[in-house]
């Protein structure tokens, strides 16, 4: 009878263990995560223009292969995706776009991520193309706020950073006022990524308050 | 410097269970099917009820109506929360949060029957020693996860149910409460304990 019941309970703590383990990510979207941080030191409600460029750069590594060039577009209905959810979302915030030649208070810097890394210090070379004023010099820096929490993203992971052209530190820094990553909404069918990005940087948005004019 | 403690803590609780068993008559060893309902903090975590819950207790009675022993407890809470936002300084993330809650309660405990023996003996029990909590939120290729021991108490009432000289049937109501520290706040269960008795005499 004793040998009965112990084989019972060895079963049922099978079964139990078995039965411990919770479930996780069974869809693609369920592993989108909108990420965002900023200087919380920078009022976001003094600057009042901003420029953003009209292409959208691949990065697929930390460091240009050939400095000069122009680095990789991503697909054009995709960066356009992009580029409009930013500029409705900025307008909405009150914020008005200017050419990178008239003298912008922010220029918003979007790229995807190629790979399974986000390189928050890449080489500036990567917007030399676009930058007013640019010197190979120049470094990134993210003042009071560490962004790479995150450095591991799946393909696709799109990128936003919001810089600061006017404040430009002595030690050739660009400031990072606000920084966005939205991992790895650029995949499968273009349509399906509008909506994705769409809702992802609207999210951005949402979850960063503090970006709004008086 | 945790580590060290939970082993003396362990250590202590084994010698005092050794110790009783000069005086020890009859012995029940539990197996509890323990589903859980998280209150308080816990169920502002994770507001879900678990059946991935499981406990063994282990009593010797030094008469027929008092006994001291043991139990050692797992619980798995588990709840997917979508769009949702961790917030932390001035990082927020936004996605479908999965959250896990595990408690391992380890306690010393004691138990007293209100009636001697006989097909049903209703009893109340109380255990007290630490419950380790570790609760975790997974958010896409983001974690989150926290570990903390805590100190707890853990009163019971129920009944057990002798359907021969070594097996019975146990029916019981619990309630798990830890004290906050510094990196997890009071959490707090009701459990239901549906269980398997094996007695020795």
């Amino acid at each position: 009878m004793k040998n009965y019941f112990y084989s019972l309970f060895g079963t049922l703590i099978l079964f139990s263990v078995y039965a411990c383990v919770p479930d996780g990510p069974d869809a693609a979207d369920q592993l989108d995560i909108v990420y965002t941080n900023f200087d919380s030191n920078f009022n976001f409600s003094n600057p009042s223009t901003y420029a953003m460029p009209d292409n959208v750069i691949l990065i697929d590594r930390e460091t240009v292969e050939n400095p000069g060039s122009i680095p990789p577009f991503a697909d054009f209905i995709i960066s356009q995706a992009i580029l409009n959810r930013i500029r409705s979302n900025m307008t909405a915030r009150g914020y008005t776009q200017v050419s990178e030649f008239n003298e912008p208070d922010l220029i918003i810097l979007p790229s995807i991520a190629v790979g399974n890394r986000v390189f928050f210090d890449y080489d500036w070379w990567f917007w030399g193309w676009y930058y007013p004023n640019f010197s190979p010099e120049w470094s990134w820096v993210y003042p009071g706020y560490l962004p790479s929490v995150i450095t591991s993203v799946e393909t696709g992971t799109v990128l936003i950073q919001m810089t600061n052209p006017r404040e430009i530190t002595s030690q050739n820094q660009i400031p990072v006022h606000w920084v966005s990553v939205i991992n790895g909404i650029v995949t499968g069918s273009s349509g399906d990524n509008s909506n994705r990005i769409v809702r992802a940087i609207d999210q951005a948005f949402v979850q960063s308050p503090y970006i709004k004019r008086p | 410097m945790i580590l060290n403690k939970f082993k003396v803590y362990i250590l202590a609780m084994a010698l005092v269970l050794f110790s009783m068993e000069t005086f020890g008559q009859i012995t029940y060893l539990n197996f509890n099917f323990a589903p859980m309902v998280p209150t308080g903090n816990t169920g502002n975590f994770i507001g879900v009820t678990s059946a991935r819950s499981g406990n063994i207790e282990y009593y010797m009675m030094s008469d027929s109506r008092l006994g001291f022993g043991a139990e050692i407890g797992f619980t798995s809470l588990f709840e997917k929360k979508p769009g949702e936002t961790f917030n932390s300084g001035t990082l927020s993330i936004t996605g479908t949060q999965f959250r896990y809650h595990n408690l391992v309660p380890i306690m010393p405990a004691a138990i007293y029957f209100f009636n001697e023996p006989g097909p049903i003996r209703a009893f109340a029990s109380l255990g007290a020693g630490v419950v380790i909590n570790t609760q975790r939120i997974e958010l896409g290729i983001f974690q989150d996860r926290i570990s903390s021991i805590q100190i707890g108490i853990r009163p019971e009432l129920g009944s057990i149910f002798q359907i021969n000289e070594y097996v019975a049937l146990k029916l019981s109501g619990k309630y798990y409460n830890t004290l906050g520290g510094s990196k997890l706040p009071a959490q707090s269960a009701i459990g239901v304990n549906f269980g398997f008795v094996v007695t020795q005499r």
